[in-house]
């Protein structure tokens, strides 16, 4: 098609069309990781998937804070599980926890609440050197008393006895100068609760492995807790996690997987034991606690956490610290020590400062598990679901499958039609998902987002809303060829006039799908998502292609013989139309 | 005027919609009575999602290719766990075949336990690793609903407001009587024949609402056209030239809702026939059904309720009046009706021509003489017509 001197626009569009498409490929094959595939979706790729709902005991709104304390917490968990690519996303009310890969069922029993609970510390603290440790005491700078030398992790551990005029305890940032190898922390191996006995309806697999930890490690000889302590492997998932024993002693690692404490009981059954020995038990769990908030240090640089007990909370502290005067007291949360500092007075009426040389981030943190450790928040699992990797293929390339019918269906209907309107209508569709499939990697490489079925479903959808603007445009063109015009001087009529009609009902499209987005949950998202995203492509690819593509077809003479445009029998009604107005006008005239 | 396939084709105003409207409405009355009644009084068949329950899927052939029978599925199920499960049914075909057992919900333990029967008995096709399952509580299905009526009522609120700036708010309350006539209709075609309803169907239902908006919208963009600067004149009156738009824009909603519903078709299929059960299948069928609805609503219901509203407003029917008086004076308006195919917004259209050129002229670099050349030739028969 010999272009005429018209025609420099329509290319100015497609160059400004080709450039966005390379722009697109370019950042995806030289950003990131380079690789060109979107980010499927577990009902694509097989892997479990959990969704959590959160729900308080009075029936109310969870608060956001809550719910960010949460999804922190329960991904700690889901890392401790220790497969890869696994997360957890908020959605609403919900926590949905994807874990990707055939060996995923563990993810379903990581619901429970979180647990947080004080534990006298009954031992030194023991590096956790080098893997399993035959022997207990390591060369490296046992993190006790007297080290002040603060470190940058969170506080966990015993505390020089400095001078303190309140009743406070000193939390001391054990993990002073760590040990050479210590350091090797696991991802963050941070976790749960603690139910008294393996939840119901956990993977055998799994309740064996607890029963065997707990055997060792809440062990209630010390010679075993003793061993237990020396072997156990801070860098390893914890089957403990949030399983372990409050009646039991726990040998347990710190929140960095620095060092080892073997633990006292939180309270026990036994009725040898006084109700009011609180020699051993502090009897305290995160129920007891107020609240928590972290502030700068009064005394000196730093800043402290302020720790207040409920009532009956702040009684049973008093009578714990004033059994444990410089005794170190560990704070545990989901069977890991987050914070192991020295008594220094007795504690009467609640208040207590927990003081240490933190950071602002420490001291946050530190409150925080203080605060929130036992959520106020309790789980119920909505929808569990483990999609076997094969079924994942299988669903993947159902709605592949479906996407080409779908478009073969369109193509030959676009072909019957309107003939080369037909071929441009089908170029322009593959150009729209040429963007598309550029959008969903950087996407997912982006934001994180994944293509589910549901979204396929979407796109399929949208191919139908995509030619949608095709068709008016071309109907609107019909029109103006029926009106008597040429093919030539229709185009920008039409354009100009179908254009509005195009934006405005990609417009309602569009605020369907952003309000779709936005407020439902589940499956929902993934399909208006990529719906809404679909309908914005679409007026790209509209009004870069299409149009200019049809333009430059109008001003080649070949292509623009009714034979090829499918205008004929439009043409031929213009004709016709032609001659009867002119007819009508002159009797109108007359 | 020929055959019904040229008139529609033709779209010259040969099909007296607007004026028959009550028979619209009647109809339609009667089938939104029969859908509420039967929401009503049948309800809906709800899946999985909505009352809880665990669904456990895997191949439907062994590892030696041997079929596996729906009764040792359930045999395997009852030794499993001592209980019997609600349903097993074999879906889908070829390569996608599968069973499916549908349970009252079971614990992790359970499905663990289930699994492992399963992978030992019956051998399917990848061994224990290729068993998918599903458990859902019984709030969630409830929850995914609440949330899509919140969805519902944002949107409804969302679009009124964004068509009565586009448009008028007349036309925004007629595409939401429109709409919200597609959702009942739908919703209760899914009560009357028993389809089950799923998390993926509510989904589907919502977005039909974008979809039938589309094509009211395209309808309505040209009833603006038609009708801009009509109460000036006394040719027709709104109903007609609203039920000239719809004539026009015909061939275009058949054509939309055709073109969308064949991508629609293509889901349909594979999740029927591919696939057995899940999402595809869910929201191929209730978008079938509601692009459907929604394409006979823009044309049935949109139009001629906004001609209602119109013919209310005291302007409208002055209008209405002098068109009368005139034709009774013996003007032939039949022939001025007849077919025309007119847009009384040159003068807009033309403005934006104007706009486009400058815009490209100031923009682009040698001006594009045989452009404005084709505008300046197109002008004249257009103009002459009126």
């Amino acid at each position: 098609m010999a272009p005429p001197a018209g025609q420099i626009r329509p290319a100015k569009y497609l160059a400004s069309f080709v450039l966005i498409v390379v722009a697109l490929y370019a950042l995806v094959f030289f950003t990131g990781n380079g690789s060109a595939k979107p980010k499927l979706g577990i009902d694509l790729q097989g892997g479990t998937l959990v969704t959590l709902t959160a729900r308080l005991a009075d029936g109310g709104q969870p608060s956001e804070e809550a719910l960010t304390r949460a999804r922190g917490l329960i991904e700690t968990r889901v890392n401790g599980l220790g497969v890869s690519g696994a997360e957890v996303v908020r959605d609403g009310t919900n926590l949905v926890i994807t874990v990707p890969g055939a060996d995923s069922e563990g993810a379903k029993s990581l619901g429970q609440t979180a647990f947080l609970a004080f534990r006298k510390v009954l031992s030194q603290p023991i590096p956790a050197g080098v893997q399993p440790q035959p022997q207990q005491p390591e060369p490296s700078t046992p993190p006790s008393a007297g080290n002040p030398s603060s470190s940058v992790a969170p506080p966990s551990s015993s505390a020089p006895p400095q001078g303190r005029p309140a009743p406070a305890l000193q939390g001391q940032p054990s993990s002073s100068t760590p040990p050479p190898s210590s350091s090797t922390a696991p991802p963050s191996s941070t976790a749960p609760s603690t139910p008294p006995s393996v939840a119901p309806g956990t993977d055998p697999k799994l309740a064996e492995e607890i029963q065997a930890a707990r055997a060792l490690r809440q062990s209630v000889d010390q010679n075993i807790l003793q061993q237990a302590a020396a072997m156990l492997d801070c860098t390893k998932p914890d089957p403990l996690i949030g399983n372990d024993d409050l009646k039991l002693p726990l040998v347990a690692c710190d929140q960095k997987g620095e060092f080892k404490y073997i633990l006292a009981p939180v309270d026990t059954d036994d009725p040898a034991v006084k109700k009011d020995d609180f020699s051993t038990f502090s009897r305290l769990t995160g129920q007891d606690v107020d609240n928590a908030v972290a502030t700068n240090n009064q005394q000196g640089a730093g800043f402290v956490v302020n720790l207040s007990f409920k009532s009956e909370g702040g009684e049973k502290w008093g009578k714990f610290t004033s059994a444990n005067v410089n005794q170190p007291v560990a704070v545990v949360l989901d069977g890991k020590v987050v914070s192991a500092p020295n008594i220094q007075s007795a504690i009467l009426g609640g208040n207590t400062e927990i003081s240490g040389k933190f950071t602002r981030k420490e001291a946050d943190n530190l409150a925080n598990v203080l605060k929130y450790g036992s959520l106020p928040l309790s789980f119920g699992t909505s929808e569990a679901q483990t999609i076997s990797p094969t079924l994942g293929l299988t669903y993947l390339k159902a709605g592949l499958i479906a996407g080409g019918i779908g478009l073969a269906l369109v193509f030959v209907y676009c072909m019957f039609y309107y003939r080369l309107l037909g071929i441009l209508t089908i170029l322009s569709l593959g150009l729209s998902a040429l963007i598309i499939y550029a959008v969903l990697v950087l996407l997912g490489r982006w934001i994180g987002f994944t293509l589910d079925l549901a979204g396929i479903a979407g796109f399929i959808v949208a191919i139908g809303i995509t030619a949608d603007s095709f068709i008016v445009f071309f109907e609107r063109l019909k029109d103006e060829v029926r009106e008597g015009r040429t093919f030539r001087s229709a185009v920008p009529r039409a354009w100009v006039r179908s254009r509005r009609t195009i934006l405005s009902a990609d417009a309602v499209s569009f605020i369907a799908a952003a309000v779709l987005y936005v407020i439902a949950v589940g499956q929902v998202k993934g399909f208006a998502f990529t719906l809404g995203m679909s309908t914005v492509l679409d007026l790209v690819v509209v009004f870069l292609v299409t149009h200019p593509l049809v333009a430059m077809a109008s001003h080649s003479k070949f292509l623009s013989n009714p034979k090829f445009s499918g205008l004929g029998g439009a043409a031929r009604e213009g004709a016709s139309h032609r001659a009867s107005t002119t007819a009508k006008t002159a009797v109108k005239e007359a | 005027m020929g055959s019904l396939l040229s008139r529609l084709y033709v779209g010259n105003g040969a099909f007296d919609i607007v004026g028959k409207r009550k028979r619209w409405y009647t109809t339609s009355a009667i089938i939104l009575l029969i859908c509420i009644g039967s929401m009503v009084f049948q309800g809906f068949n709800l899946g999985i999602d909505f009352k809880g329950g665990t669904k456990v899927q895997m191949a439907a052939v062994s590892a030696t290719s041997a079929p596996i029978e729906v009764g040792s599925v359930e045999a395997a199920f009852k030794s499993a766990l001592g209980q019997e499960p609600a349903a097993v049914q074999k879906v889908g075909s070829g390569d996608s075949a599968s069973i499916q057992i549908r349970s009252s919900a079971l614990d992790t333990a359970q499905v663990l336990k289930l699994k492992t029967e399963l992978a030992t008995k019956l051998n399917p096709k990848g061994g224990q690793g290729s068993i998918s399952d599903s458990a859902v509580s019984a709030s969630w299905g409830g929850e995914i609903t609440q949330q899509a009526v919140i969805a519902l009522i944002v949107f409804f609120i969302a679009v009124v407001l964004f068509l009565a700036l586009y448009f008028e708010l007349h036309m925004a309350i007629a595409a939401l009587v429109a709409v919200f006539h597609d959702v009942v209709i739908t919703a209760g075609v899914y009560s009357l024949i028993g389809f089950e309803v799923t998390p993926a169907t509510v989904i589907g239902l919502l977005t039909i609402l974008g979809f039938s908006l589309y094509d009211t919208v395209v309808v309505f963009d040209k009833v603006k056209e038609n009708t801009r600067g009509l109460l000036g004149l006394t040719r027709r009156t709104y109903a007609e030239a609203a039920n000239l738009a719809l004539n026009q824009t015909l061939m275009r909603s058949i054509n939309t809702s055709l073109i969308a519903l064949l991508p629609v078709i293509g889901l349909l299929i594979v999740g029927v026939v591919v696939l057995g059960v899940g999402t595809l299948q869910d929201l191929a069928l209730v978008q079938l059904t509601g692009m459907f609805v929604g394409a006979l609503s823009s044309i049935f219901i949109a139009t001629p309720v906004l001609v209602d509203l119109k013919n209310r407003d005291p302007k409208y029917k002055a209008q209405a009046k002098r068109v009368e008086t005139r034709r009774a004076k013996g003007v032939s308006a039949a022939a001025a009706s007849e077919s025309e195919i007119e847009s009384s917004d040159d003068e807009v259209l033309d403005a934006d021509l104007r706009r486009e050129k400058a815009m490209a002229a100031a923009a682009s670099v040698p001006s594009r003489t045989a452009k404005s050349a084709d505008v300046r030739r197109g002008r004249p028969s257009g103009k002459k017509q009126r």
